[in-house]
């Protein structure tokens, strides 16, 4: 078990409480949280159902916080979560949800799938799993305090005044100033009352 | 052991260890359960809303605006069968005659035609239902080995019950008993499959307002 996988269940353990004790036990896969799904009604893959972007996390509360979990898991009946799941379910649990709540809403047992997709990016995040992009920006914010990776040399392009140019840089730049002056002259010169 | 001996046992001991079983697994399971606790909040609520908790336990028993059209097997086929299997287990006469001599609780009962339209009701839309899952590729996909047991269970007494009550097969202390022992499987196993949604499904409610009414939106 490498460590930033354990950093992940160990995440995930932590992240489970009551609700989302009691949603997993309400569960009977009645499938309605897919019909309000984006993902899956756009797709019609079930894949993209909420309640299946959660697997990882059942069976992490399941083997972990029930007494028949915790026997099947000691007569070694259950399948663990393993690192390659968790890297095969981060595209389920980022990119294929914009945690717009739908679910949430319409789930007839009260469940609210979306707290437990947050819920989860956390052991994601943890066990590295989160999207590349993120990761890094998330890096750039933490070491350079922009997550876009702005340094001091941009801020100063922008904010220093540019030279006039010269003639120099003027014949330097021809298309430029024929494309301007075209912009210009394609103009309707009745835009103005028009406004 | 013949059908007289079986009914015997199973009205006597067997019932009493099938709920024994069920009482302490619903405790266990519950505890299991409230025992995690939660993480204090210690982001302001938005909006002060007692009892949202409450009235979500009330307002997730109706499908929201326009997801009957979207899914009418589930809702509809929900609906009956829950309907259908709540009125013949508290509304037939001989059911409260029990629940009379373990509890001592009577209220009078509904005629057995009534309760014959209701348990077929129940039985077509379990099938139903069971159809559905077999075909939509959501459920399918979703169901595991709990999913087709809790309905196995529940289905079981509906049709022993129905088998006993016209007398389907000659030896009627034998079906009476496997009625009897049929529900005592679903009491026993209640708390340790998906059926345990009818005590957990109260506490995920009143979740779900809670953490809605928090962040200020109206339940």
């Amino acid at each position: 078990m490498s460590a930033s996988f354990e950093r992940g269940i160990n995440a995930f353990k932590e992240v489970i409480d009551a609700p989302v004790a009691s949603f997993f036990s309400s569960c009977v896969h009645c499938g309605l949280c897919a019909e309000t799904c984006l993902f899956y009604t756009e797709t019609g893959d079930p894949q993209y159902a909420p309640i299946r972007k959660l697997e990882p996390l059942r069976r992490t509360w399941f083997q972990e916080y029930t007494l028949l979990g915790r026997l099947a898991k000691l007569a070694g009946l259950s399948k663990p979560v393993t690192d390659e799941e968790l890297a095969a379910w981060s595209p389920l649990v980022y990119d294929s949800c914009s945690m717009c709540g739908r679910c949430s809403m319409v789930c007839p047992v009260g469940n609210d799938l979306t707290l437990m997709i947050r819920k989860m990016r956390e052991g994601m995040a943890a066990d590295g799993h989160a999207p590349e992009g993120l990761i890094t920006a998330t890096t750039r914010a933490v070491t350079s305090g922009s997550p876009a990776g702005v340094k001091w040399v941009t801020v100063q392009a922008q904010t220093t005044p540019m030279k006039p140019p010269t003639a120099a840089s003027r014949s330097a730049l021809p298309t430029s100033r024929a494309n301007s002056s075209a912009a210009s002259s394609r103009r309707p010169r009745n835009s103005r009352s028009s406004a | 052991m013949n059908g007289l001996e079986l009914l015997t046992w199973a009205r006597g001991p067997g019932l009493a260890l099938a709920l024994g079983i069920c009482v302490f697994g619903v405790i266990l399971r519950s505890v299991e359960i409230l025992a995690l606790g939660r993480k204090p909040d210690l982001a302001p609520a938005r909006a002060v809303t007692p009892g949202s908790g409450w009235r979500t336990i009330f307002s997730r028993s109706l499908p929201p605006p326009g997801m009957l059209r979207r899914a009418p097997l589930t809702y509809l086929g929900g609906y009956v069968f829950h309907l259908g299997f709540a009125v013949t287990l508290f509304f037939f006469v001989p059911h409260i005659e029990l629940i009379r001599g373990v509890l001592g609780l009577s209220w009078p009962g509904l005629p057995n035609s009534l309760i014959d339209a209701a348990t077929i009701a129940a039985i077509l839309a379990m099938i139903a239902l069971l159809i559905g899952r077999l075909v939509d590729p959501v459920k399918r996909l979703l169901s595991g080995g709990g999913d087709w047991l809790a309905w196995a269970l529940t289905f079981a007494p509906l049709a022993t019950g129905y088998a006993a009550y016209h007398h389907w097969f000659e030896n009627y202390a034998l079906t009476l008993a496997l009625h009897i022992l049929s529900i005592e499987l679903l009491l026993a196993l209640l708390p340790f499959t998906k059926l345990f949604h009818v005590v957990s499904l109260f506490m995920a409610r009143w979740y779900n307002g809670d953490i809605a009414g928090r962040k200020g939106v109206a339940t």
